[in-house]
C-alpha cells in the first residue's frame, strides 16, 4: 500500500532522507521509530504530499505522489505531530468544513459527519467550541477529522504525544478498531510500548537512513533476544546457575537483575528441561517465561543515538 | 560602621540595574532583529532625500552668483532644513515609537513567558520601565544619526540651537508618550497591530482635541483664573507647541509668541510616567490571569480570545453554507453577521444627522469628498488587513499542514478566502455607492463621482487584497503580515508619488470635487482622469492580480516556516 524507492529530501547540505526503501502492506500497522531529527516527519510529510523528495519515489496504492498529489489526498488521511485547529469553530463545524474540503457531498455530509464522530466518541462535544478540548479530545476530533473521506491510509505522526495514560490507552484502543476496518495507518512514536502493542511492523530510522524494518519477531531475531529465557526461583541463584549451565543446549546462562536468563540454541524446546533441571536440584521455579521483546532496548541496540 | 563601596553604589545606579534584567535582554534582542537596522537605513535615506531635496530647491545647481546671494540662500537652505527634517523627526519618532512597544506586552502574554517572569523577583514597574526604556532606545539612535546632519546644517547660519534643543525635547516627550501609549494598550490588547492602531488613534484624536482647544478663545465672561487655565491647557497639544517654535524659525508659520515648550515636554514626561504605571498594574493582573488562570477584564475581556471563546461556546452550531473556506474565514472575520451592517448604517446615521445639522455640509462636495475619501481609506486599509491576517492565521494556528492534505487546491484557498474577504467589507461599500448614488441623483454630486468610485474602488481592492494576501502568506505571524502589509501600503500611497497620482483615496476625492457644466465638460474632465491615471490603473490592475497569484503559489513553499523548520528532519 505504501512504498517508497531510494527517497532522499535535502535541506541545502542537510540530508533529512537518505535512500530510503519502504515497504508497507495493506492493513497493517506500521510504527515508524527513530530519534529526534531522524526524518520520521519528513516522510511522513513526503508521504502526505507536502513536501517534495529531492529524489526517489513514493507511492501510495500505486500513486506517485508527487505525480497524483490529489489522488493520493483523496486515499489518504494525515495527522501532523501538532494539530492546528480553528478557534472560531465547533467540533461539528470543523468536521463538516473538512467533509466540503474533501468534496463530499453537501446532502450525505451531516450522516458521515455524525458517523466519525460517533467513531471517535465525540458526539458528546459536538456544540463544544474545537479549541476548549483537552489535548486527548483534540487528538480524536484530529483522528475524526482525518476518517472524514474514508481514507485507505492513515498517516499519524506521533498522534499520542502529550496525552494522559487513559487518553493514550484510548487512541490505541481507536488505531485497533480501525486496523479492523481495514486502514493501512503508518504511525510514529516516541512512547515505543505503545507502538509494540498494536504494531504488526516497525521500521526504525536514524539519520535519514531505515535501519531496520521488519515484524516484531523478526527484531527479536535481529537483536538476539529470540532464544533467551527467564527464570525466577527461590533460593540460590548461583546454584541455579550452576545447573542450568550444564543442561544440553545451553549456550549462556547469565544472572540478571532478581533472574537468571538461559540463552539455548536456536530451534529447541527448552522450558521443560530448565523446569525439571531446577526442581530436580531443589530450587523452587517462581516464574518461567521467554524474554518479552523491548522496543525501547531494540532501539537501543539498533541505533546510535546520532541526530543531525 | 558599615564598609561604604562606591563601586557597588555605581552599580546599583547603572540604568541596567535600575531598570532590571529586562532592559538587557530588549537591548540584546534589538541588536539581532534585522528590521531595526532596516528602519535605520531607511531612516537615513528619508532624511538624505529630504536633505538633497531642500537643497536643490533652494540653493540649486546652477551657476555660481554673487557671494552675498548664495550666503543668503544657504542660510535659507540651513533653516528649511532643520525644520524639514526636524518636523520629520517629530510626526515619525511617535509612530515607530507606538509601533515598537506594540506587542511589547502581547508578545509576552502570547509566549506564556508572563507567567514566568511572575515567579522571579523582577516587579511589574521593572518589566514596563525595561520594555519602554530599552525599545525606545532605537529612538536615541534615530536622533542621534540626525544630530551631526543638524550641527553641519547649522553652521550656515541662520539656526538657533534653541529651536533644534526644542525639536528634539519635544520629539522625545511625544515619542515616550505615544510609546506609553501603546505599551499601556499592549497590556489589554491581544495583538500588535490592534496596540498601534488604538494608541496612534488615541494620539491623533488627543492632538485633534487639544490643537482645537488652544486655537480657541476661553468662552467669554471666563475668570482670569480659568482664562489662564485654559491657556495651559493649550499646552497639552503637542502640535500647537511644536509650532510655536517652528515660527522662531519660520516667520512664515506665523508670529511666534513664547514657546513654553518646556512645560509641554514636563506634561508628557508625567502623563507617560502615569501610563507606565497604569501599565505596570494592568501587567500584574494579565500575570496573575495567565498563571492562574481567569478572566481579563476591559479591553482584553472584549477582544481576546477568552471574549472570542465564550462567544464560540455560548452560539448554535451553523451547517456550512457556499464554498468551504469561504464559510470558514466569514466565521472567523465576521463571527456576528449582522454586527458589521449595523455599525456601518449606526456611523452613517450619525453622520447624516450631525451633517443636517450643521446646514450647508450636505450640500457641500468637499464634505461628501471628505467622507468618500475616508471610507475608501477605511475600507482598503481593512481589506488589505483582514487579507494578511486571513492568511497570516493559518500559519500561525499551523493549519496549512491540515489543509494542504484536503483536495482543496492552492488556487480555491486564495480565491475563495478572497470573497470572504470582500463579503466582510461590502457594508462598508454599498454606503458608499448608496451615497454616491443618492448625492448624484439630487444633483449635489457630479455623476462623475460614480464613474471614481467604479473605477478607482475595484482597482485599489485588487490591489490591496493581492498585497495583504501575498504578505499574509510570506510573515509568519499575523502582526508580522499586518505590518509589512501595512508598510507597504503606506509607502504605496504617500510615498511613491507614480502611485499616489492613482492612489484609490486621492482618485475618489478628486472625482467627487468635479464640477462639470454640461455633459461634453464633465466627459472631458473624466477622459482627462482616466488619460492621466489610467496607466497607473492598469498597473494596479496588474499588481494586484499579481499578488494574488504569487499568493497561491507561495502556500505550499512556506508550510513549515514557522514551527516545522526547527526540526527540518524530524
Amino acid at each position: 500500500m505504501i512504498e517508497t524507492h531510494k527517497l532522499s529530501k535535502y535541506y541545502g547540505d542537510l540530508a533529512a532522507l537518505v535512500d530510503l526503501d519502504l515497504h508497507i502492506d495493506e492493513g497493517t500497522i506500521f510504527g515508524f521509530i527513530g530519534p529526534n531529527g531522524a526524518g520520521k516527519t519528513t516522510t511522513m510529510r513526503i508521504l502526505a504530499t507536502l513536501l517534495e523528495p529531492t529524489r526517489g519515489r513514493a507511492l501510495i496504492d500505486g500513486l506517485d505522489v508527487r505525480l497524483q498529489g490529489k489522488e493520493v489526498r483523496r486515499r489518504v488521511g494525515y495527522m501532523p505531530d501538532f494539530m492546528g485547529v480553528y478557534d472560531d469553530l465547533k467540533v461539528f463545524e470543523y468536521i463538516e468544513f473538512f467533509a466540503a474540503a474533501f468534496n463530499i457531498d453537501r446532502h450525505k455530509r451531516k450522516d458521515i459527519v455524525e458517523g466519525v464522530l460517533e467513531l471517535t466518541d465525540l458526539q458528546g462535544k459536538r456544540a463544544a467550541a474545537v479549541d476548549s478540548l483537552s489535548r486527548g479530545m483534540q487528538q480524536r476530533l484530529g483522528l475524526a477529522r482525518v476518517l472524514i473521506h474514508d481514507p485507505k491510509v492513515l498517516i499519524l505522526d506521533e498522534p499520542a504525544s502529550g496525552l494522559d495514560p487513559r487518553a493514550r490507552i484510548e487512541i490505541r484502543e481507536l488505531l485497533r478498531e480501525l486496523k479492523r476496518m481495514g486502514k493501512t495507518i503508518m504511525i510514529s512514536s516516541h512512547i515505543l510500548s505503545e507502538l509494540e502493542e498494536i504494531c504488526d511492523h516497525i521500521g526504525i530510522i536514524e539519520q535519514g537512513r531505515l535501519v531496520f524494518s521488519g515484524t516484531l519477531d523478526e527484531i527479536r531475531r535481529r537483536i538476539g533476544i529470540q532464544n533467551k529465557m527467564r527464570v525466577r526461583i527461590a533460593g540460590d541463584p548461583q546454584r541455579a546457575v550452576e545447573v542450568l549451565t550444564a543442561l544440553p543446549n545451553v549456550r549462556e546462562v547469565r544472572r540478571e537483575d532478581g533472574y537468571v536468563g538461559v540463552m539455548y540454541a536456536e530451534g529447541c524446546e527448552i522450558d521443560g528441561s530448565i523446569a525439571r533441571a531446577l526442581v530436580q536440584a531443589g530450587l523452587d521455579v517462581l516464574a518461567l517465561e521467554p524474554e518479552q521483546l523491548k522496543l525501547d532496548n531494540a532501539f537501543l541496540e539498533l541505533t546510535q543515538g546520532i541526530v543531525h | 560602621m558599615p564598609h561604604h563601596d562606591p563601586w557597588r553604589t555605581w552599580q546599583r545606579c547603572h540604568p541596567i540595574d535600575l531598570f532590571g534584567p529586562i532592559v538587557d535582554k530588549e537591548l540584546r534582542i534589538a541588536s539581532r532583529h534585522k528590521t531595526h537596522y532596516a528602519l535605520r537605513t531607511l531612516y537615513v535615506a528619508v532624511l538624505t532625500v529630504s536633505l538633497a531635496g531642500v537643497w536643490f530647491s533652494t540653493v540649486g545647481l546652477g551657476p555660481v552668483t554673487a557671494g552675498a546671494y548664495q550666503a543668503a540662500a544657504m542660510t535659507e537652505a540651513g533653516r528649511t532644513t532643520v525644520l524639514l527634517i526636524t518636523a520629520i523627526q517629530f510626526f515619525a519618532l511617535p509612530v515607530v515609537a507606538a509601533v515598537l512597544l506594540s506587542n511589547s506586552i502581547s508578545e509576552e502574554i502570547e509566549r506564556g513567558t508572563l507567567a514566568v517572569l511572575l515567579t522571579t523577583p523582577i516587579r511589574s514597574l521593572q518589566i514596563v520601565a525595561g520594555k519602554l526604556v530599552g525599545r525606545l532606545m532605537l529612538l536615541v539612535l534615530l536622533v542621534a544619526v540626525s544630530l551631526p546632519l543638524l550641527a553641519i546644517v547649522r553652521v550656515f547660519g541662520g539656526v538657533p540651537w534653541g529651536f533644534i534643543v526644542t525639536g528634539v525635547c519635544l520629539t522625545f516627550s511625544t515619542a515616550v508618550f505615544a510609546g506609553s501609549l501603546s505599551l499601556l494598550a499592549s497590556t489589554w490588547l491581544p495583538r500588535a497591530h490592534q496596540s498601534a492602531v488604538v494608541s496612534l488613534a488615541v494620539l491623533v484624536l488627543l492632538g485633534l482635541v487639544t490643537t482645537a482647544q488652544a486655537r480657541l478663545a476661553p468662552p467669554p465672561g471666563t475668570s482670569p483664573g480659568l482664562a489662564h487655565l485654559w491657556a495651559t491647557a493649550g499646552l497639552l497639544s503637542p502640535y500647537t507647541v511644536f509650532l510655536q517654535a517652528g515660527r522662531t524659525l519660520n516667520p512664515g508659520l506665523g508670529t511666534g509668541s513664547g514657546t513654553p515648550w518646556m512645560v509641554h515636554c514636563l506634561l508628557a514626561v508625567t502623563a507617560s510616567i502615569i501610563l507606565c504605571l497604569l501599565a505596570a498594574v494592568w501587567l500584574r493582573r494579565a500575570m496573575l490571569v495567565e498563571a492562574f488562570g481567569g478572566r481579563r477584564r476591559f479591553l482584553a475581556g472584549w477582544f481576546g480570545r477568552n471574549a472570542r471563546h465564550r462567544f464560540v461556546e455560548q452560539r448554535d452550531v451553523r451547517r456550512l453554507r457556499g464554498p468551504c473556506m469561504f464559510w470558514k474565514d466569514l466565521q472567523s472575520i465576521r463571527p456576528r453577521p449582522w454586527l458589521e451592517p449595523v455599525m456601518v448604517a449606526v456611523i452613517a446615521a450619525t453622520f447624516y444627522v450631525a451633517a443636517w445639522l450643521v446646514p450647508p455640509s450636505l450640500a457641500s462636495r468637499h464634505v461628501h469628498a471628505g467622507l468618500a475619501g475616508v471610507i475608501v481609506f477605511v475600507g482598503l486599509m481593512r481589506t488589505a488587513v483582514l487579507a494578511a491576517g486571513a492568511c497570516a492565521t493559518e500559519r500561525e494556528k499551523r493549519c496549512w499542514p491540515v489543509l494542504l492534505t484536503t483536495l482543496l487546491d492552492e488556487r480555491q484557498i486564495v480565491h475563495q478566502k478572497a470573497l470572504a474577504i470582500l463579503m466582510a467589507t461590502l457594508p462598508l461599500w454599498i454606503w458608499l455607492v448608496l451615497h454616491t448614488f443618492v448625492f448624484a441623483a439630487i444633483d449635489v454630486l457630479d455623476p462623475v463621482a460614480l464613474v471614481g468610485v467604479a473605477v478607482f474602488v475595484p482597482t485599489g481592492l485588487l490591489l490591496f487584497l493581492g498585497l495583504g494576501m501575498y504578505f499574509g502568506l510570506r510573515a509568519t505571524t499575523v502582526t508580522q503580515a499586518v505590518a509589512m502589509t501595512f508598510a507597504v501600503v503606506i509607502g504605496l500611497c504617500f510615498v511613491l508619488p507614480m502611485a499616489a497620482v492613482a492612489n484609490p483615496v486621492v482618485g475618489v476625492i478628486l472625482s467627487f470635487l468635479v464640477e462639470g457644466r454640461d455633459v461634453y465638460g464633465r466627459l472631458g474632465q473624466v477622459f482627462f482622469m482616466l488619460m492621466f491615471v489610467g496607466p497607473v490603473l492598469v498597473v494596479d490592475v496588474f499588481l494586484g492580480a499579481g499578488f494574488l497569484w504569487q499568493a497561491g503559489c507561495q502556500i505550499r513553499r512556506h508550510v513549515f516556516a514557522r514551527h516545522g523548520s526547527g526540526r527540518i528532519g524530524d
